[in-house]
């Protein structure tokens, strides 16, 4: 099938294994981290100098790293439900207000998108401090709300504003309710945009090293910042090992997703 | 009428309600917190505690006029600028791929493209450490052929290529979505009438996209310059960046009042990125949605 000039330039056969050549080049570090984990030698190596599980035995035996496990998830549960509540609301608000969308509010809510995670982790941390407040795990938690709701609300709110109003004013004339109107109809209809709001508050949480290293304290500090500060200080392989980990269950929850709520749909 | 009337206002306060919760969370948890760094660059430089009284721009002298906090501005913004480059560069051919493909592979693409940013930034930056580093493959292989094994790790173009690694998926969406939006049927019409593929990309495409490559560039520079775990590990003693510094100053040093007027500093120079960036959009009268 000859393509023509237009064509070639996005289907044609350079532009393709190019694109796919860089798509690879993109998920190289995952296998290069999950194999460097079983090498023999002291450091991380890939290819690995000799194969050995060790690095896994010794991580097992690593009790901060397990308990900073624990208190990730914690987190990520948290924030999911608190972003999901402070910004559908939100979300409901900038909907149904005129000019909402654009206006200060709008502004205000989605503001740490734009604003570095250090200047919001020192922020947070100061104010804690001149509170008298000692951080730790609802100090974090706040830290993780503030980052992740924006994301709900833009989420949200694209598919608040993208939804079908016919289907609403259908339901009115048929003779349904304010109430019932709003959870059988316009909530099903954002149900994509917030699930997928849940699904990135969790992920924003479970990722974030900046605001969690700000306001980490001995007994509450999240997985990638006990990862970082263990690089930061060493260079063996155990880190190899904890990413692999990570790399694998993050894997498994792409799959996960996409079986049962089919997150892929939501990348149009 | 007085019903109707009855019926919006009621309305309305129902929608402000709404609006209390995240207003409460962001007002108590962003605002006054923000307002409190301002407040407290103000003051004169020391320990950490409720600020000590009198007001001076002592703090953002010293960090705009010494030397040494000047070149670390100078290689965060040598960076982003690398970055930025880097990331347009490689990413536009692949974005011009996305943008013809539709359905299952297009979503397949997507979750390529998406997922090295789901495992996390500390365990992407410490996969870059490892290939960079001594003993991955570059620098045996490069070792190899030089005789001496060169020092990739811990230089400003290891910091480069892993930010590159994270924020290409961000400029490719963003192109992707302006490439989006032009018309197929004009690029089956310059085909139709005889011009050649690099005629059809220089001529119709690379203008029109030009939206896209704003908007993403802008978004991956801020990134970039604001970025803290993926130069901290990749970047080594020699290569600090500005938000380094501010976790220095915070966190080791506790010079509060300091690390706040870079804080404050870095914000503005994000902030000028944004209003150079509405400026370049309002210029080509381009009504877009900043995404």
């Amino acid at each position: 099938m000859r393509l023509s000039s237009s064509e070639r330039l996005t289907d044609g056969w350079l532009v393709r294994a190019y694109a796919w050549g860089l798509i690879a080049f993109l998920l190289l570090p995952m296998l290069v981290v999950v194999g460097s984990s079983f090498t023999a030698s002291e450091f991380p190596a890939f290819p690995p100098l000799g194969w050995t599980t060790r690095w896994y035995e010794e991580l097992a035996r690593r009790e901060e790293f397990i308990h900073s496990f624990g208190i990730s998830v914690i987190l990520a549960l948290g924030t999911a439900v608190g972003s999901l509540v402070l910004g559908v609301t939100a979300a409901l608000f900038l909907d149904r207000t005129p000019g909402g969308a654009t206006g200060v509010m709008s502004a205000l809510f989605l503001s740490p998108l734009m604003l570095p995670r250090v200047v919001i982790g020192l922020a947070l941390l100061q104010f804690f401090v001149r509170l008298r407040v000692s951080t730790g795990l609802a100090a974090m938690l706040i830290g993780h709300l503030v980052i992740a709701t924006p994301y709900v609300i833009r989420l949200a709110l694209a598919s608040l504003t993208g939804r079908d109003r016919d289907v609403e004013r259908a339901a009115v004339n048929l003779g349904a309710s304010a109430t019932q109107v709003f959870f059988r109809v316009t909530l099903p209809l954002a149900a994509p945009g917030i699930i997928a709001g849940g699904v990135f508050a969790m992920i924003v949480s479970l990722d974030d090293a900046v605001v969690s290293l700000f306001l980490a304290s001995p007994r509450i500090t999240t997985l990638p910042v006990r990862i970082f500060s263990y690089v930061e200080q060493g260079s063996d392989a155990l880190p190899s090992a904890v990413s692999a980990v990570v790399i694998v269950i993050t894997a498994g929850l792409i799959v996960v997703l996409e079986r049962t709520v089919g997150v892929l749909r939501l990348f149009r | 009428m007085s019903v109707v009337i009855d019926e919006t206002r009621g309305r309305r306060r129902r929608a402000g309600l709404l609006a209390m919760p995240a207003l409460l969370v962001f007002g108590v948890f962003l605002v006054a917190p923000m307002a409190n760094v301002f407040v407290v660059s103000l003051a004169p430089a020391g320990a950490p505690g409720p600020a000590t009284p009198g007001l001076t721009l002592a703090n953002y002298a010293r960090f705009l006029t010494d030397p040494f906090y000047l070149r670390i501005l100078l290689v965060t913004l040598r960076i982003s600028v690398g970055v930025t480059l880097a990331c347009l560069v490689l990413g536009f051919p692949l974005a011009l791929y996305l943008s013809g493909q539709r359905g299952a592979r297009r979503r397949l693409l997507m979750v390529a493209l998406i997922s090295p940013l789901l495992v996390g930034v500390v365990v992407r930056s410490y996969a870059w450490t490892v290939i960079l580093g001594p003993n991955g493959l570059p620098a045996r292989v490069l070792g190899s052929v030089l005789g001496n094994p060169p020092q990739i790790l811990h230089t400003e173009l290891a910091v480069i290529i892993g930010m590159t690694h994270v924020f290409l998926a961000y400029m490719v969406m963003c192109l992707d979505s302006a490439l989006q939006n032009i018309d197929p049927a004009v690029l089956r019409a310059a085909a139709n009438l005889g011009a050649g593929s690099l005629q059809i990309l220089a001529r119709i495409v690379l203008p029109l996209a030009v939206p896209g490559v704003l908007s993403g560039s802008l978004l991956v520079f801020t990134l970039s310059a604001s970025a803290f775990v993926t130069p901290a590990m990749l970047g080594g003693a020699w290569t600090k960046v500005a938000s380094y510094l501010i976790y220095q100053q915070t966190l080791v040093v506790m010079d509060w009042p300091f690390a706040g007027a870079i804080a404050v500093s870095l914000l503005a120079m994000t902030m000028l990125a944004v209003a150079v960036y509405l400026r370049a959009m309002k210029r080509g009268r381009l009504a877009i949605v900043v995404q």
